[in-house]
């Protein structure tokens, strides 16, 4: 299946493109897809978005599955789909 | 007791060209305590509900708080209370920079500003006294230029001011001031001034800022700083990240979370939003961050020379909410119009929420065949995505020229002179425009479009808390009672005349600790949100009797047609769900039905039955 992976605002900058689209094995869930871009995509991004993500720091940069974000660290096993769309997006804050 | 006030107002009536200073009485300070308190309580006990907005028997109240002119962080602003010309209600609107420490200097709280003059003005107020200066040579300058000829003439290298372009001269009804590279935006500040013929203000100050207890006061800044320094070196730090590309810098996030109005609320993602953000236009133009007094965050974005196809601009922004306006909300994805936009509302002030939606109802209009493609003559279409058709009818509207007669209007009364069902679409509550958000999506921000005495304002409201999922932004569970708790504690914020940014990292009681040791009253906690809670009533009975009744606590159709592309796991707001949120706000207001303050839930706040007049 194929997934579509965006990156917004600075986090742009660390990953070092605006998005990518990444193939993954049916049955593939969340983690596996932070796995295979910690292999692939720059230390930065790594460093600064998928550690803290993994290891449930805040303030974190947040992940966003089809828009909605992932409420818990247990949710990194939630199964994709062909065609969702996975976001790396920065916190926002007040109103 | 109360050191860090003047305990002084001053009076000036355009109409019989009269300047008066006086005494604020220490019961007035301790009860209302600066800022939108003291304009709020003044307004509602001076001007008329009836009155005309661009009457005589209008005022303006332009205050400071007991924190301004002092070193604590983010306490630079000044606030403007009126009657608004595009609502009817009560307004009160905010802008940074410099000129607030200026105000504090000269050792007023507080200018109102009467009547009419009968011919165009400035206003002067430095230490060697207040003057009114006549101006017919500044007719139509743009603010910036207008204010350069006050600092000029006044030959003070101090004097920081306000003033007001074409726009308000005209009174488009969303005209804002403009300070410096700041501005009053919201609620039509601009025009009331324009209508007083009040070209501008400049004043200086040279007095100090006393506090009550030093050595307290320096420690609760102290805290402050402390806070925000731990803030911003998160390495994802809001505040850090409007240091660096401003507040833009969010329109990434707002997107993926499907969250950014776009093409007049048909879609809820930009495929073009971060072309137009804050990273994009810092790596594209020359961009430096500056910094209203006293504020280690600089959030503004100064966009020194650059060369557009319209001509140089030389701009402050443009912010993440005008980036929506005239940006995704019009379809436009063109960052040379939005710095060319931003700099010409800056110029013939105007509020860019307000015009972005103006401007995008209109392509709207055209796009359902209430208007027609060629309104704009020059043979540029009048449709979404068009940056000639953009730039063309910021300039109609100013002038009030043709179509941009009726949109000078606001959308509420040019939908209604348009008719054939325009109103069911116009983005407006209780007469202002919509700003940045989605009521669709988002239930927080339903129930601040819906309820907020200055219209569809987005300054009270969840929106970082749905952003980031800590609650959800699609359940109506307990979010009414959230709002208005959000409500009052930014009214009571607002009394110290705080940057709102500063909310995002300081806890409530660490304002109170600032308030207390500058002034030396003892607020709580509870006190201070309960004087939030107070202001709030007191606008909302003002604007009941100005003939806003609860009815108008409503979104228009528009928020019950979701876009198409919202994901398919979303739950759109319904009818049910808004009639829900309404009926909970109500309930956590203590206020009846119909939506007015109870009796017993005034008695509670301290207000008198009828407090207004």
């Amino acid at each position: 299946m194929q997934v579509t992976v965006r990156f917004a605002g600075p986090i742009r900058t660390l990953a070092g493109r605006q998005s990518e689209v990444v193939t993954l094995p049916e049955g593939a869930v969340v983690r596996d897809l932070l796995q295979l871009l910690a292999d692939t995509l720059p230390t930065p991004f790594r460093l600064e978005v998928l550690t803290p993500l993994e290891e449930g720091r805040a303030p974190l940069a947040l992940l966003l599955v089809n828009g909605a974000s992932l409420r818990n660290l247990h949710e990194l096993n939630r199964p994709l789909a062909d065609g969702d769309i996975i976001a790396f997006v920065p916190p926002m804050a007040g109103g | 007791m109360l050191e860090c006030y003047g305990k002084k107002l001053l009076r000036v009536n355009l109409s019989t060209r009269t300047i008066r200073a006086e005494a604020l009485d220490d019961a007035f300070i301790a009860r209302w305590v600066g800022g939108m308190g003291f304009g709020t309580r003044l307004l509602t006990q001076e001007v008329t509900p009836q009155a005309d907005p661009f009457g005589e028997e209008n005022t303006l109240y332009l205050c400071v708080g007991p924190l301004t002119g002092t070193l604590a962080p983010l306490f630079a602003q000044t606030c403007i209370v009126t009657k608004s010309p595009l609502t009817g209600g009560i307004i009160n609107s905010y802008a940074g920079g410099h000129l607030g420490g200026a105000l504090k200097a000269t050792g007023y709280d507080v200018i109102a500003i009467e009547g009419r003059a009968s011919n165009l003005v400035y206003l002067l107020v430095t230490p060697e006294g207040v003057r009114i200066v006549d101006c017919p040579e500044l007719a139509g300058l743009p603010a910036a230029e207008a204010e350069e000829a006050v600092k000029t003439a006044a030959r003070r290298d101090d004097l920081h001011t306000i003033a007001i372009g074409l726009a308000g001269e005209n009174r488009v009804r969303y005209a804002c001031a403009i300070s410096e590279t700041r501005a009053f935006g919201r609620g039509g500040a601009g025009a009331v001034l324009g209508a007083k013929n009040l070209k501008a203000i400049g004043i200086a100050g040279i007095g100090d800022v006393r506090v009550a207890d030093r050595d307290a006061f320096v420690t609760a800044m102290g805290a402050a700083y402390e806070t925000l320094r731990k803030d911003l070196a998160q390495p994802w730090s809001v505040l850090g990240l409007f240091g660096r590309a401003g507040t833009g810098t969010a329109i990434g996030m707002v997107n993926e979370r499907y969250a950014l109005a776009t093409r007049y609320h048909r879609q809820s993602h930009f495929d073009k939003a971060e072309e137009i953000g804050g990273e994009a236009l810092a790596k594209k133009y020359p961009t430096r961050p500056i910094a209203c007094l006293a504020c280690p965050v600089h959030c503004g974005m100064l966009h020194p020379t650059v060369k557009t196809r319209w001509g140089p601009v030389w701009t402050r922004g443009p912010e993440y909410e005008t980036m929506y306006s005239l940006g995704s909300l019009c379809f436009n994805d063109d960052t040379d119009m939005l710095l060319m936009a931003n700099k010409l509302a800056e110029d013939y002030g105007m509020d860019t929420l307000s015009l972005g939606v103006t401007v995008a109802f209109a392509m709207e209009c055209a796009e359902r065949g209430i208007l027609p493609r060629d309104a704009l003559g020059d043979g540029i279409p009048l449709e979404f995505g068009n940056a000639e058709a953009t730039i063309r009818l910021i300039h109609m509207i100013a002038h009030r020229e043709g179509l941009g007669d009726t949109l000078a209007e606001g959308v509420r009364r040019a939908a209604q002179a348009l008719d054939q069902g325009a109103e069911s679409f116009a983005l407006q509550v209780k007469g202002m425009e919509f700003a940045a958000w989605m009521p669709e999506r988002m239930r927080g921000i339903a129930v601040t479009f819906s309820t907020s005495n200055r219209g569809a304002c987005h300054k009270r409201a969840p929106i970082g808390a749905e952003l980031m999922g800590f609650i959800p932004m699609d359940s109506s569970e307990g979010r009414a009672a959230l709002v208005a708790s959000i409500q009052d504690k930014v009214n009571a914020i607002f009394t110290l005349v705080s940057c709102r940014f500063l909310e995002f990292a300081l806890p409530t009681q660490q304002y109170v600790d600032l308030l207390n040791a500058a002034s030396g009253l003892q607020y709580t906690e509870e006190s201070f949100l309960r004087l939030g809670e107070a202001i709030w009533n007191l606008e909302r009975l003002y604007n009941l009797a100005a003939g806003i009744s609860g009815d108008e606590d409503r979104l228009p159709d528009i928020c019950f047609q979701p876009p198409p592309d919202f994901p398919k796991d979303a739950k759109p707001l319904t009818r049910e769900d808004f009639a829900t949120l309404l009926r909970d706000y109500y309930a956590a207001r203590g206020w009846d039905a119909q939506g007015r303050p109870t009796p017993e839930r005034l008695a509670l706040l301290g207000l008198e039955p009828n407090p207004i007049g």
